[in-house]
């Protein structure tokens, strides 16, 4: 039976293949589509491979120190239960064409290179109502004699399509040490939860974590413990349901800003006017220049001097779909 | 002396003593026979010592097999020998001096440093030697019995070690800068300290005055500017510098003598056995030093944009560099990556030599091979990896070249392969520490020795042999590096089982150190006039 699923899965892959060669003209738009059309060839539905949750790092809550955090990361056995999701089937990178939050560090379209950072996707998988979410790992295949992951995403389906992604994991080894770090946990109420950590040489600072919930539409929307007001450093607005409603001030780097295209701009950070509707975004987003400055000992913003800029570029948003972006 | 006997009753001549009797010189004569500028040259595991001209009728080779057109350099530690026939116990004197006035401004007798006793040059302009005294090769401990053969070959032969330059640095600036991209020839006049009559070369009779040598173009010795850098292997007996801690005693490795006047740089290695090796040649660039800012200054604080070094192609095809490109304004680099980094222009500059010797073009994530010296028992083999920083300070390159040297001699072949030190600009994204070329990343060292990568607790590290490396290194000035503590029960080595640490390291996490050895607080190399 293995054998067959193996000769069926070549023939498939190599008719994908196919296609998405005759489709590379065009943008991204046409490409999720093409995601959808064929991403069910990929994607394992067997039940029986469901996985267990809880998933993951369940107590990287208590880890706050670097040691602890280190001991985390190179833990032997949580990257031999990872590995035993068995990341098995080889996708090339235009299956997974799906857009990412705005503030997202290393982005998968821009950053994946599919020539070198080998890219699959694991049979076993989460099981959620109507959707099946799977475990796509990237490998390094250059750092070191043996790959290894170095970013691992969930990506939502429905039916065999795509929905949505959301990367749970990062091991990102940079030049001269500089590591940044994600680790997660999926409860046994499907709640996500991620900690970034970056081990640079400014001194470590223990990040907020985040959390995530798929909704009923297959999407990953953020999640809050506590309704009503929320506020931190980088993010104020209501809190509704346990997801983001109406308005929302969002101060963070963006990784839609290329410096090189704005030489004024000292940071690539953004004063985002944002509207949001059960968690998703919603309406007309506004991109500010988030202008600030800076203690010149660490380097850190002072948010007291945090204002808005000049306009850069806005977003319409209908359901959590964007529908146009236009710059200023 | 070949006797000559004419037979007037025939017209006939008849020689005795065979054919070549009327050109061989009276072997009953006193006789300076050559005088030549000279390494040292030991075989035999160091036991036998022997002399080997350099002149332009020995034209000397550098790493690539090339003839350099010079045969010494000002600052360099040479060997004159006189030889001699029947002459053995006698004193000789030698004066040294220009064959023309580009360097002094006349032609007298150079005044230039000694070899006097392991500790000790002097500044002498008449060098006195006596024929079969060995006191210049003596060792630190004052000692030459280790050579076997100096009774057998060496017993007609006065030896004078010295250093051409002069005993200031005012008067080596002086020389240098009228020297400037040119050469001189040093010619040598040598006569018996007693004044006595002697023959010189192939003379047939012995004559009163001196005898001058190197002053044709038979043979010339030719001397240029360069700074030069000596490093000695741990074990080479004849290193007399500074010794920098007792039990066991530790001394300073290398030397450096400053030319002000020239940019290239030679690197001379002398083996275990005091061999000499001509390393390497590079020239320094000087570039304002940088200091990376919490800050990016706006766009018109930068001054103008003088350069942009893209890696676009590189991390296109897989090499691992954090920057997508540099771009290099008046007033400091600013380094563009996933987070923007700003290096500013500080007051002074540094210097900087490039380590990829072999240049070898192309894009990629594999190692670049940089250096492969293969000569005389001297292997020094190194690439790069997942980096384009590869410029150092030259007092650094020279602890770099030692250690690999070392390491290597001491039979351990692993290819050394570094993650880089500095950007050609000094600045080093998106690091702070790397600044200015003082500061480098290694592979860590694998079983397979092949040079590709690991992380400290994998299965294929070697930990012995990196413990070895570090000490190495230590002891050719990286004073300070970092890594992390860890344990390793997969590799071969069980000195790692229980938590440990690398030699002469500081535990850093922030950054990572798991992948690399980190290797900065080079103890400056001082120059030959310190």
């Amino acid at each position: 039976m293995p054998k067959i699923n193996i000769a069926c899965f070549a023939v498939l892959f190599f008719l994908f293949f196919c296609y998405t060669k005759a489709q590379t003209e065009n943008k991204a738009i046409s490409t999720a589509s093409r995601s959808t059309d064929q991403g069910s060839v990929f994607f394992n539905t067997n039940k029986a491979d469901c996985i267990h949750l809880p998933f993951g790092y369940q107590d990287i809550s208590k880890r706050i120190t670097v040691d602890s955090i280190l001991s985390a990361i190179q833990d032997e056995n949580k990257l031999k239960e990872i590995n035993a999701l068995q990341f098995d089937k080889v996708i090339k990178k235009d299956l997974i064409q799906l857009p990412e939050e705005y503030d997202v560090f290393l982005p998968f379209s821009k950053n994946v290179n599919e020539k070198y950072d080998q890219i699959k996707i694991a049979s076993d998988f989460l099981c959620y109502g109507n959707y099946s979410v799977y475990f796509m790992a990237v490998y390094n295949t250059v750092r070191y004699a043996d790959p290894f992951i170095e970013k691992m995403y969930l990506v939502s389906t429905k039916d065999g399509k795509p929905v949505d992604m959301k990367r749970i994991y990062l091991n990102h080894q940079g030049e001269m040490g500089f590591a940044h770090y994600t680790l997660f946990n999926i409860d046994k109420d499907y709640i996500i939860s991620l900690q970034n950590y970056e081990l640079t040489e400014n001194p470590f600072k223990l990040k907020p974590s985040s959390k995530y919930q798929i909704l009923l539409s297959g999407k990953f929307a953020g999640y809050y413990d506590k309704d009503g007001p929320h506020k931190n450093d980088e993010e104020q607005g209501m809190v509704k349901n346990h997801h983001k409603e109406g308005k929302w001030i969002e101060t963070k780097p963006n990784g839609s800003i290329d410096l090189q295209k704005y030489p004024e701009f000292t940071d690539p950070y953004t004063y985002l006017e944002a509207e949001y509707k059960n968690g998703l975004p919603n309406g007309t987003w506004k991109f500010y220049k988030l202008l600030q400055k800076y203690n010149e000992e660490t380097g850190e913003p002072l948010f007291n001097t945090r204002k808005k800029g000049q306009l850069i570029y806005t977003e319409m948003y209908r359901d959590g779909v964007l529908e146009k972006r236009e710059f200023h | 002396m070949a006797t000559r006997i004419t037979i007037t009753d025939s017209g006939q001549t008849q020689t005795l003593n065979g054919p070549l009797a009327p050109d061989t010189p009276d072997d009953s004569l006193q006789r300076i026979t050559e005088v030549y500028f000279a390494k040292k040259t030991t075989t035999d595991n160091g036991t036998r010592v022997s002399f080997t001209k350099i002149d332009s009728a020995h034209v000397q080779q550098d790493h690539d097999n090339q003839n350099i057109p010079y045969d010494s350099i000002l600052g360099k530690t040479v060997y004159l020998v006189i030889e001699t026939t029947n002459m053995t116990d006698l004193s000789i004197d030698a004066v040294i001096r220009p064959s023309a006035g580009t360097m002094t401004e006349n032609t007298d007798p150079l005044q230039l440093m000694r070899f006097v006793s392991p500790d000790r040059y002097e500044a002498q302009r008449l060098f006195t030697v006596q024929v079969g005294n060995f006191d210049a090769l003596n060792n630190k401990d004052g000692s030459h019995d280790h050579y076997t053969n100096l009774r057998a070959d060496h017993i007609n032969k006065a030896i004078i070690k010295l250093q051409l330059r002069p005993d200031g640095r005012a008067t080596f600036d002086d020389w240098t800068r009228r020297l400037a991209d040119g050469s001189i020839n040093l010619e040598v006049a040598v006569e018996r300290t007693d004044n006595n009559p002697c023959a010189y070369r192939d003379g047939q009779e012995e004559v009163n005055g001196a005898g001058i040598f190197l002053n044709d173009d038979t043979g010339r010795f030719r001397v240029v500017n360069r700074n030069t850098y000596t490093i000695h292997h741990g074990s080479n007996t004849y290193n007399t510098l500074q010794v920098i801690s007792t039990n066991p005693e530790r001394r300073r490795r290398i030397q450096k003598v400053l030319n002000n006047h020239s940019t290239e740089i030679i690197f001379f290695y002398y083996d275990q056995n005091d061999n000499e090796h001509r390393i390497c040649a590079r020239t320094k660039e000087t570039v304002t030093r940088k200091r990376r800012v919490n800050t990016i200054p706006p766009l018109a604080q930068r001054g103008n944009l003088l350069d942009t070094i893209d890696f676009t192609a590189n991390r296109a095809a897989g090499e691992q560099i954090d920057a997508h490109q540099l771009l290099v304004y008046a007033n400091g680099t600013l380094g563009d990556g996933a987070t923007d980094k700003w290096y500013a222009n500080q007051p002074g500059n540094v210097e900087l030599v490039n380590m990829d010797i072999l240049a070898n073009n192309g894009v990629g994530p594999q190692i670049f091979e940089a250096f492969n010296y293969n000569q005389n028992g001297v292997i020094i083999r190194y690439g790069f990896q997942h980096t384009r920083r590869r410029s150092i300070q030259p007092d650094l390159f020279a602890g770099f070249l030692g250690a690999l040297a070392q390491f290597r001699q001491e039979g351990h072949n692993h290819y050394i392969v570094s993650q880089g030190f500095s950007y050609s600009d000094a600045s080093c994204y998106p690091s702070a520490e790397h600044v200015n070329g003082e500061a480098g990343d290694l592979n860590l060292l694998t079983a397979q020795q092949n040079g590709v990568n690991t992380i400290l607790t994998a299965a294929n590290f070697d930990y012995d042999n990196q413990v070895i490396l570090r000490n190495i290194l230590f002891d050719f000035g990286f004073g300070s590096g970092r890594s992390e503590n860890f344990s390793n029960t997969s590799n071969a080595s069980t000195a790692d089982n229980a938590s440990t640490r690398l030699p002469h390291t500081t535990h850093t996490a922030t950054p990572r150190h798991n992948n690399h050895l980190h290797v900065h607080g080079f103890t400056p190399i001082l120059d030959i006039y310190a």
